[in-house]
């Protein structure tokens, strides 16, 4: 031992975490302690404006129906996101997980969606949509003879926006899922196959809650990070039309980096990151239920 | 025999110092790379397409020459909110990226406003205040000054021009649309929705394309959008029927942008449509296309106010941060650019560089931009682009939302206005 004693032992773990522990108070503690300070303020940067106003940004944003509209709006797209991801990833990693010609290919092809940086996905397809030159819109007027106009109508292009983000993430999700189906061992469907089990059977009852952890893991993941990514929506849509494909990131953008609000959009943050920790919270509990050795 | 070897509390005391000074050495070394460097050349910021012509003015007219002052021409941010956030931060940190910026009248209102850019009067002769016309100066008390100091000065005087096909309305045997209500009537003219052919389109996508189009339609109705008043209620509505019930817009507009609009007049799917004036080089970019009746512009049709406010004016000036670190040196670039002796000459470089002061409107010649100008000024048809004298691209970015669920009958019209008018009182 280097030092002789207990109480030299704690100086020396202390002397050993204190960077760690500054470097977090001042990249982690410090922000959030001053983002919620600054949601009891109405600083803004133009007018120097620093008046503590308590719980007003907060009335008010808890009281704008654009608001409460774009807090809709988000978990929709957040929760059909997940689910959609979670169903599609799943397909495309049991398709991949089989044995077949090409299968090496085809796990490589499915990556490219995803390979893709967002934001030039999102100017992609805002082409491919284009009413009049768009590779959909001639394929859908091929079909059906109309023009259409996909991110033109609210519901539309709420639609639109979810479907483009699914397709940008299934395919991380399928190759999380293909690495998880790999680790199920071939005698567990063996034996169940021996016992009668059909193909539904045997997904519901070996694949599903042997993938379990991994669903609940995942789903919390990306259920994080799509609440507090905005650049799809900003590239495909920039929240339009009106605001029905505004989210919340995109509000805190434009409240706090546009217009300067520091202090209301510190109060939008300080929701956000709320909503962040109780989901963070659900999925550790649920992560613990299904967390079986 | 054990492998393990202790560690000497002297040995451990060593390493630790040891450790500790060479951090210590490692961050005075990077701290000291990372302290502000003083730049040796004054630095102009601009932006790309415009870049090269700022190399030759100072080349060849001889700035450097005349004042020792070396300049860097370095590219500001292309758009209007990433130029913000980077200049929020560097004043915040008592500096500033550029000397001398050329900036849009959006930044002008959100910089001036935040009391970022130095007062220019100083630096202003009345020899060259004597060379703005009336639409100019009408320009610039609007956009350029705030509490009585002028904060910039337009080298760029840009109008929202009216184009339009005129080979298609003399097959058609159509005059132009002189009015609002002649408008109306040019979609049973024109637009083929199976073909995918228009009488108009526009960029209606938010982020400062589809005010644009607001904003002019509100001041041809005789009002300002950002008063939330009968004018864009009548502009609304307008917009709304030529989409909805005269089917002379396209309403997939509202999510086009000016590339998609411009591409689909070049791809003859629109007879006319308001554009800026860099819609006369786009179309002259594509040769075996362009033909000069494809793409003709003509007096904007008259709204409900008349004639005087049928469109509006804007541009591009210079204006120098209060924490530009070579801030003397850009003072003098200043009043090199805006001298009447250099002001018409700037034009032999660059269209960019064309306003309406009486001397670059008679060095400019004949061509086709300048005509256009002046067929505009001589017709008495321009007014100054309406503003938000408080937060300009928070009220945008309202009524752009507002207009944008109208335009897409996502709200009823006097449920728009009532949003409207609750934000804008709410930003007053």
């Amino acid at each position: 031992m280097i030092f002789g004693n207990r109480q030299k032992t704690i100086w020396l773990f202390s002397l050993l975490v204190a960077p760690v522990l500054l470097l977090r108070l001042a990249t982690a503690a410090y922000p959030i302690g001053k983002t919620f300070w600054l949601s009891l303020t109405d600083t803004h940067l133009f007018d120097n404006e620093h008046a503590f106003v308590g719980l007003r940004n907060y009335y008010h944003l808890l009281s704008d129906p654009d608001f409460l509209s774009t807090m809709f709006f988000s978990f929709i797209y957040i929760a059909a996101s997940t689910l959609l991801e979670l169903i599609f990833g799943l397909l495309i990693a049991l398709m991949l997980n089989n044995k077949f010609k090409g299968r090496l290919f085809a796990r490589a092809i499915n990556l490219i969606p995803w390979a893709i940086p967002t934001i030039v996905a999102a100017f992609i397809f805002r082409w491919f949509l284009d009413d009049q030159f768009g590779l959909i819109s001639h394929w859908w007027h091929g079909l059906t003879g109309q023009h259409i106009a996909f991110l033109n109508t609210a519901l539309s292009a709420q639609m639109t926006v979810i479907l483009v983000n699914v397709w940008k993430n299934a395919s991380f999700m399928a190759v999380i899922f293909l690495a998880g189906l790999q680790g199920v061992p071939d005698e567990i469907y063996e034996a169940a196959r021996l016992d009668g089990a059909g193909a539904i059977a045997r997904f519901c009852h070996i694949t599903v809650p042997m993938l379990m952890p991994l669903l609940i893991t995942m789903s919390m993941y990306f259920l994080i990070w799509q609440l507090a990514s905005f650049d799809l929506v900003y590239g495909l849509t920039g929240g339009g039309p009106g605001i029905s494909t505004e989210i919340v990131p995109l509000n805190i953008f434009h409240e706090g980096l546009i217009f300067f609000k520091f202090g209301y959009a510190s109060a939008v943050s300080v929701v956000l990151m709320a909503i962040v920790a109780v989901i963070g919270f659900v999925g550790v509990k649920q992560f613990k239920r299904y967390n079986y050795e | 025999m054990s492998d393990t070897r202790k560690l000497c509390r002297r040995a451990f005391v060593k390493k630790t110092g040891q450790a500790v000074v060479t951090t210590a050495l490692a961050s005075g070394l990077f701290i000291s790379g990372c302290r502000k460097k003083e730049h040796t050349k004054l630095k102009l910021g601009v932006t790309g397409f415009s870049a090269d012509a700022y190399r030759k003015i100072i080349d060849e007219l001889g700035f450097t020459e005349q004042t020792g002052i070396e300049v860097d021409i370095v590219l500001r941010p292309k758009t209007t909110n990433e130029l913000l956030i980077q200049m929020a931060s560097s004043v915040q940190a008592g500096t500033s990226p550029y000397d001398l910026i050329d900036f849009e009248d959006a930044v002008a209102m959100s910089l001036s406003r935040a009391g970022w850019l130095a007062p220019l009067d100083s630096l202003i002769s009345q020899e060259v205040w004597n060379d703005f016309t009336p639409a100019l100066m009408d320009l610039t008390k609007t956009w350029d000054q705030y509490k009585g100091e002028t904060f910039r000065i337009h080298h760029n005087f840009e109008m929202c021009y009216w184009w339009y096909r005129k080979d298609w309305f003399d097959l058609k045997g159509t005059s132009v649309p002189k009015n609002w209500d002649d408008v109306r009537e040019m979609g049973k003219v024109f637009t083929d929705k199976n073909s995918g052919v228009w009488a108009t389109e526009e960029a209606l996508i938010k982020n400062f394309n589809l005010s644009v189009y607001f904003e002019w339609i509100t001041r041809q109705a005789g009002g300002n959008p950002y008063h939330a008043d009968q004018a864009l209620e009548t502009a609304l509505q307008y917009i709304h029927d030529l989409m909805f019930k005269h089917d002379t817009m396209n309403p997939a507009c509202i999510q086009k942008n000016y590339d998609q609009q411009n591409n689909d007049y070049i791809a003859d799917r629109v007879a006319f449509m308001r554009q800026w004036p860099f819609f006369y080089d786009v179309t002259r970019q594509h040769k075996q296309w362009f033909a000069p009746d494809k793409v003709v512009c003509g007096l904007p049709p008259v709204g409900p106010a008349g004639m005087n406010t049928s469109t509006y004016a804007c541009g591009w000036g210079w204006g120098i941060p209060k924490t530009a670190p070579k801030f003397d040196e850009a003072c003098e670039l200043f009043k090199f650019l805006i001298a009447s002796k250099n002001a018409p000459k700037l034009i032999d470089y660059s269209s960019w560089f064309l306003n309406a002061r009486h001397s670059v409107l008679k060095a400019a010649g004949n061509s086709g931009l300048v005509n256009n100008m002046k067929m505009y000024l001589d017709a008495g048809i321009v007014t100054t682009r309406p503003l938000h004298w408080r937060r300009y691209i928070e009220a945008v970015t309202k009524i752009e939302n507002v207009a944008s669920a109208y335009l897409t009958n996502q709200i009823s019209l006097p449920e728009a206005m009532t949003s409207a008018r609750a934000k804008m009182a709410f930003l007053s």
